[in-house]
């Protein structure tokens, strides 16, 4: 791990087990179901850098964000922090670095407690972590300079807001601001403009690259949208069923995608020039549940129009095909 | 010749401190065979829009002045009884949400009989084989009909509104925001299946979104909606290649694209204003960088410029003698 690494994944696993009835159990000697949410799952994240997680519903993004910050335990691999394997130390002790991983989730109205105004939510963090040692001076000013930093202003129209009273957009500048006052190395920030206007959309995309260009902080922006990815994000890594299939430079992946799952994603997206032609979609069918047809082969093999025995018999591994740009895939393409 | 005319529609929510004017004053037609967008950010009025055309707003809204026009007959009149033998029949919808909009304990196959028994004097079987094919039309195995909303994915559900709002072959289809919530393959999937859905049926449409990409691969002429007014209208070609309204170009600059080079956007400051107390002037007036002081006061009236209507004091505004162009019948007549 190179000294710029802020956050080092490796070979990160999390499985949910799927519950059988009771006679199922009884009378069948398979061994139980998993559900690989992350699948063997390895990236490094630099300092200053936002890497975006790209992938459909269900392909294991959020649980990975989830699994990074150990809000549900991982069942294998691990998760370095610096130079600390955060996977390996107890409850007690990794609560100390929590301040420096922190996360911002997709619903801003379910995730600021409506009870509460802006001033008391950013107050509420700073007496958890003790951050103004006490001081109701030294809180209020901290306060102050926060909304004012997630631009707010004038901060004394918001102070004693309440949830409800906030647009979607402003809302989501709280939960930034919630997450700014903890000075973070790295934020993850789980579709924080999916239930945004898109007139506002851009504007806590711009809030977030400013957070990166001023204080350094490190993003990991998980999101089904390739476009935002593309507009805020130095690297993309695309997802399907809990793997990463292609990770690389964003330009890259973007106009120059080799992995069959990045190409349709991207000849998916709809392009908002009306007199472009429909590109025709290469792959058929749609996500599957479980995974029992894949357990040894790509996970992409039954919608591919590529595969053959190959991708049925064994998991494709990384393969470099440019500047830190990396493809699953035994049928690279051009 | 026009199928549907709206003109001059006014719909309001009565509420303790006065009219919310979610609806106001907006007139446009759509042709046979065409298909009308609508977009604008959320609580501009479009899916009210939406509602009021198939008459499902229930109080406190109200359609307090105007004219819908479907094929002639101004349904804004008619009674519970009529609109019942026109909706569903005539007129259809596809919700956006399809697992709020389906029944979650009848199945699929029941949820489309129910339309056809309503409106044909069909037996249940005959009603059933119906049914059938609707699935397989919608691309859905047919043998699917016993099933619940619960067993399918979010893009079957969708699939399958798609199915029972074309089970009695309307005329016309308001689809408001059918892709909302899906993944982008499954997006691009069911755009597919509503153009070809469309040419197989001879379906007159109006496709109610936020997302302009969306609007551009499947529209022929856009309304762009503001607070509760048709800011500007025309072909769809010609509203992304040359907007007129200061509104309509920012919402166009705040779209992030995947071809080309990555360019700097821009987000609209502030946020919509409240339909209760509207601005006096131009409802956009506080957010536009070109507002004058003429904007304050005078609302803009819609004229006609370059094919566009709009309505903004940037263009010349008629005089008090020169006639006022609207977007009702006069302008359909040469």
């Amino acid at each position: 791990m190179s000294s710029t690494d802020i956050l080092s994944v490796k070979n990160l696993n999390k499985y949910f087990p799927v519950r059988k009835s009771v006679m199922a159990s009884l009378f069948s000697h398979r061994k139980s179901a998993v559900v690989r949410a992350v699948d063997d799952v390895s990236f490094t994240l630099k300092q200053r850098e936002i890497l975006g997680f790209v992938g459909e519903s269900g392909c294991g993004k959020s649980t990975l964000s989830r699994t990074i910050l150990r809000l549900t335990e991982p069942t294998g691999g691990s998760v370095s922090y610096k130079d600390t394997d955060v996977t390996a130390l107890g409850k007690k002790a990794f609560n100390r670095y929590r301040p420096k991983m922190q996360m911002i989730f997709q619903d801003p109205y379910g995730s600021l407690n409506p009870r509460r105004t802006v001033a008391d939510t950013l107050r509420q963090t700073i007496k958890i972590h003790n951050l103004a040692g006490g001081s109701k001076l030294k809180e209020a000013s901290l306060i102050r300079r926060t909304l004012e930093e997630v631009e707010l202003k004038p901060y004394d129209q918001f102070w004693d807001k309440y949830p409800a009273l906030l647009s979607g957009g402003q809302l989501q500048r709280v939960s930034i601001g919630r997450v700014l006052v903890l000075q973070p190395s790295f934020v993850i920030a789980d579709e924080p403009i999916s239930m945004l206007d898109v007139s506002v959309r851009i504007g806590i995309l711009d809030l977030m690259l400013r957070m990166r260009d001023k204080y350094g902080i490190s993003f990991i922006y998980i999101t089904h949208d390739l476009v935002t990815a593309r507009y805020i994000c130095d690297r993309i890594a695309i997802m399907y069923l809990g793997r990463i299939v292609e990770i690389g430079p964003t330009e890259a992946v973007v106009h120059h995608p080799r992995h069959p799952y990045t190409q349709a994603l991207i000849a998916a997206v709809p392009d908002p020039d009306p007199t472009a032609e429909l590109a025709d979609l290469p792959i058929k069918g749609y996500v599957p549940v479980t995974a029992d047809e894949i357990q040894h082969g790509c996970n992409f093999f039954p919608r591919c129009p590529y595969g053959d025995r190959a991708c049925r018999a064994s998991k494709p591994q990384p393969d470099r095909i440019g500047d830190r740009h990396f493809v699953s895939c035994f049928k690279i393409r051009d | 010749m026009a199928l549907l005319e709206v003109e001059n529609l006014n719909l309001h929510f009565l509420t303790r401190r006065g009219p919310a004017k979610a609806v106001d004053g907006i007139s446009f037609m759509i042709e046979k065979n065409e298909t009308f967008g609508l977009i604008g950010e959320s609580g501009c009025g479009k899916t009210t829009t939406a509602l009021a055309i198939i008459r499902l707003i229930k109080p406190p809204g109200r359609i307090v002045a105007g004219s819908i026009r479907f094929d002639e007959t101004d349904i804004v009149n008619l009674s519970d009884e009529q609109m019942r033998l026109l909706r569903g029949k005539e007129i259809a919808i596809v919700r956006q949400e399809a697992q709020n909009a389906l029944n979650p304990v009848m199945t699929i196959g029941r949820q489309i009989t129910e339309v056809i028994r309503q409106h044909e004097a069909v037996s249940k079987e005959t009603a059933l084989a119906r049914a059938r094919n609707q699935l397989n039309l919608v691309g859905i195995n047919g043998d699917r009909v016993k099933a619940y909303p619960h067993e399918f994915s979010g893009g079957m559900k969708q699939r399958a509104m798609v199915a029972i709002a074309t089970a009695c072959n309307p005329r016309f289809l308001i689809l408001d925001e059918p892709t909302t919530g899906l993944d982008v393959i499954v997006q691009r999937q069911l755009l597919a299946l509503i153009n070809n859905l469309k040419r197989k049926l001879n379906l007159t449409s109006i496709l109610i979104s936020h997302d302009l990409s969306v609007i551009a691969e499947t529209c022929d002429k856009v309304a762009v909606m503001y607070a509760g007014k048709i800011i500007e209208q025309a072909e769809t070609v010609l509203l992304y290649q040359n907007p007129i309204h200061p509104y309509s170009r920012a919402l166009i600059g705040a779209f992030p694209t995947l071809k080309g080079a990555k360019k700097k956007l821009s987000s609209i400051p502030g946020a919509p204003p409240r339909l209760i107390d509207p601005p006096r002037g131009c409802r956009f007036e506080p957010r536009c960088e070109h507002a004058m002081e003429i904007c304050k006061t005078v609302e803009p009236k819609i004229i006609k410029e370059n094919s566009h209507l709009v309505a903004c004091h940037l263009v010349k505004q008629p005089g008090p003698k020169d006639p006022v162009c609207s977007i009702g019948k006069r302008q359909s007549s040469p």
